[in-house]
């Protein structure tokens, strides 16, 4: 009885990965196809794989170097944050946990305040802001890593408060720059509220292998972040090295969390609910819940992106509006319908 | 498998929360260890399975110092049943147990039916197989106990440490886990290490009991030997009346008075 049980689980587990990849390959086709031109979907795919066929120039120029970027990137870091947040909630066994909690979102945000005020630029300029926020956000993390470990071992009630410590301190930092910044405030808080309006294939190619490297790495703990779940003592004593575990995920959550924050500014909202949602759906189990979170994160946040693109065209809006003000109603819906009430 | 502890001192801090340490237990013997709070019961416990590293000391299982064990290694020859077991997140019962195949599992690795064959079997032992399905968030106590200890179980160990298996359950589930672990010792043949409270129990299920009073050895042996109102009142604090039970081959031990 029990082998068919866990065949019909394995079988369930397989069905929901296997629709939410299909509604991420639709999602992809849809978000490339709707927006201020209309492309119609048969001409994307032809776009896409190179097939012949006659359409206005201008076209491929919007699918391939406007659109494309932009929907691979609201993927990516729609997944990241997703994935990051749900190894944090796992961490920290707390279901408050996001991506955030360290801090790294406000050492980012001082990081490209920075480069926006003093007008920082390597050459093309360009690179100027998200390379400083990446920068800081990864400055942040080391800091709150070597003022919460104690010996060789890493409390997370002491990461917790060092994080929250020096998130505060460079959230002042940001506020002293936003008070003096003159002309550049604007930018400043177009930036702190995260968008993807300077998507392009260069913010792609930096970000896809950290993100990508950073969930596959997360991923391959899922089972031992199940065990920590029961807490540290009974870990241990199920054979995890709790404290290298600790190590990896932070690191490796840290560094997607960086890299998603220096392309498209602190969205908020992904790392926190996606994870929560999918745990509603899918349960507690790591092994199914990153996986389903990665791909629900990217859905999700490709079609805030779109919305935030045409809902009051022409102007755009930051996705990170979007985010919470459609995803906050949508995560109270399912949480009301959720039969039970223990666990997150 | 032997299970030797040699010597062992354990520090919080600088205040001294055990003092040379030594003792030995054998394959399908309990051993009791019981003592008032702070005596450093459960530290000495976290210090076998190196939850918890000694300054000083060693512990051997099967000729082999666990300092020189991975943690896996470890897992795979000590099975431990905690104290505090409120799991929080709705994972079914066999998820739980199944968590107990862990140690010899690696990182790639994937559950195979042996794995769940193992589990089963624990989950036989511990007439846990009908809550399976169940949410271990759902069930009463002494059924989480038991899946504790199946879990622990399906790490296929030599050694069974348990702290305070029967505290917070009634006295029907109480015998029923002890019953349980006499079992284990006798008919698997393990090597069990136990904290108790209660004086009664331990007395009637330990084969041999240790005495710590202030992170040191009072004194060891059975519990005839050791339980005596000498023993007790300097090492509780208390005074009792200690009677001879012929129908269940037990001490009873009464409490009379609190010393001040």
């Amino acid at each position: 009885m029990q082998e068919n049980k866990n065949f019909r689980i394995k079988r369930l587990r397989g069905f929901i990965l296997l629709s939410l990849i299909i509604g991420l390959i639709l999602s992809f086709v849809g978000a490339l196809s709707i927006g201020s031109v209309k492309i119609p979907v048969d001409v994307v795919f032809k776009i896409l794989f190179n097939f012949p066929g006659s359409w206005q120039e201008s076209y491929k120029i919007i699918i391939i170097e406007v659109r494309l970027p932009r929907v691979i990137l609201s993927a990516l870091v729609g997944s990241g944050l997703a994935v990051a947040g749900c190894a944090m909630q796992a961490l920290f066994r707390n279901p408050l946990a996001s991506p955030y909690i360290l801090g790294i979102s406000s050492g980012a945000a001082f990081g490209a305040s920075l480069a926006i005020v003093l007008g920082i630029s390597f050459g093309t300029g360009i690179f100027a802001v998200p390379f400083m926020a990446f920068v800081f956000a990864l400055l942040t993390i080391f800091l709150v890593y070597n003022i919460a470990k104690v010996g060789g071992r890493l409390p997370m009630e002491n990461l917790l408060l060092a994080g929250i410590a020096i998130g505060s301190f460079f959230s002042a930092q940001v506020s002293l720059l936003k008070y003096i910044a003159g002309e550049e405030l604007r930018s400043i808080v177009f930036w702190l509220m995260g968008g993807f309006w300077v998507s392009s294939w260069d913010n792609v190619i930096i970000a896809f292998p950290l993100i990508v490297l950073g969930i596959v790495v997360i991923l391959f703990f899922s089972r031992d972040l199940n065990i920590m779940l029961m807490g540290e003592e009974h870990a241990l004593s199920l054979g995890t090295e709790v404290e290298y575990v600790k190590k990896i995920v932070l690191v490796f959550a840290s560094l997607i969390t960086a890299a998603a924050v220096s392309v498209s500014g602190i969205i908020g909202f992904v790392g926190l609910i996606i994870p929560h949602t999918m745990r509603i759906v899918v349960g507690p189990d790591n092994r199914i819940l990153l996986p389903s979170s990665c791909l629900f994160g990217a859905i999700f946040l490709i079609w805030m992106d779109t919305l935030a693109r045409v809902v009051i065209q022409p102007i755009e809006l930051p996705v990170g509006i979007i985010t919470a003000s459609l995803g906050a109603p949508f995560f109270l819906y399912l949480l009301r319908r959720r039969k039970r009430i223990t666990g997150w | 498998m032997k299970l030797k502890i040699r010597d062992i001192c354990f520090y919080y801090d600088s205040t001294k929360v055990l003092e040379n340490i030594t003792f030995e237990v054998s394959e399908g013997e309990i051993l009791g260890i019981l003592g008032p709070n702070g005596a450093g019961k459960t530290t000495l416990l976290r210090c076998i399975n190196r939850v918890l590293k000694p300054k000083k000391g060693s512990v051997v299982i099967d000729g082999a110092n666990i300092r020189e064990l991975t943690r896996k290694e470890i897992a795979k020859n000590i099975g431990v049943v905690p104290q505090n077991s409120t799991i929080h997140f709705p994972f079914t019962v066999f998820d739980i147990v199944l968590m107990g195949r862990n140690p010899h599992l690696g990182r790639l690795d994937r559950i195979t039916l042996k794995d769940i064959e193992i589990a089963k079997k624990a989950m036989k032992v511990t007439n846990t197989l009908h809550l399976a399905d169940r949410l271990i968030d759902e069930i009463s106590g002494g059924e989480k106990q038991r899946v504790i200890i199946a879990r622990a179980l399906t790490q296929e160990p030599k050694i069974l440490l348990l702290d305070e298996p029967t505290s917070h359950l009634d006295i029907n589930h109480q015998l029923e886990i002890l019953e349980l672990i006499r079992k284990l010792a006798i008919k698997n043949r393990l090597t069990i290490v136990l904290v108790s409270h209660d004086l009664n129990l331990a007395s009637r299920y330990c084969d041999r009991i240790i005495l710590l009073k202030e992170g040191k050895i009072h004194s060891v042996g059975t519990p005839k030997e050791v339980l005596t109102k000498d023993n007790i009142r300097d090492v509780f604090k208390i005074n009792v009346e200690i009677n001879y039970d012929e129908r269940t081959d037990t001490l009873n031990i009464v409490p009379v008075s609190a010393i001040k």
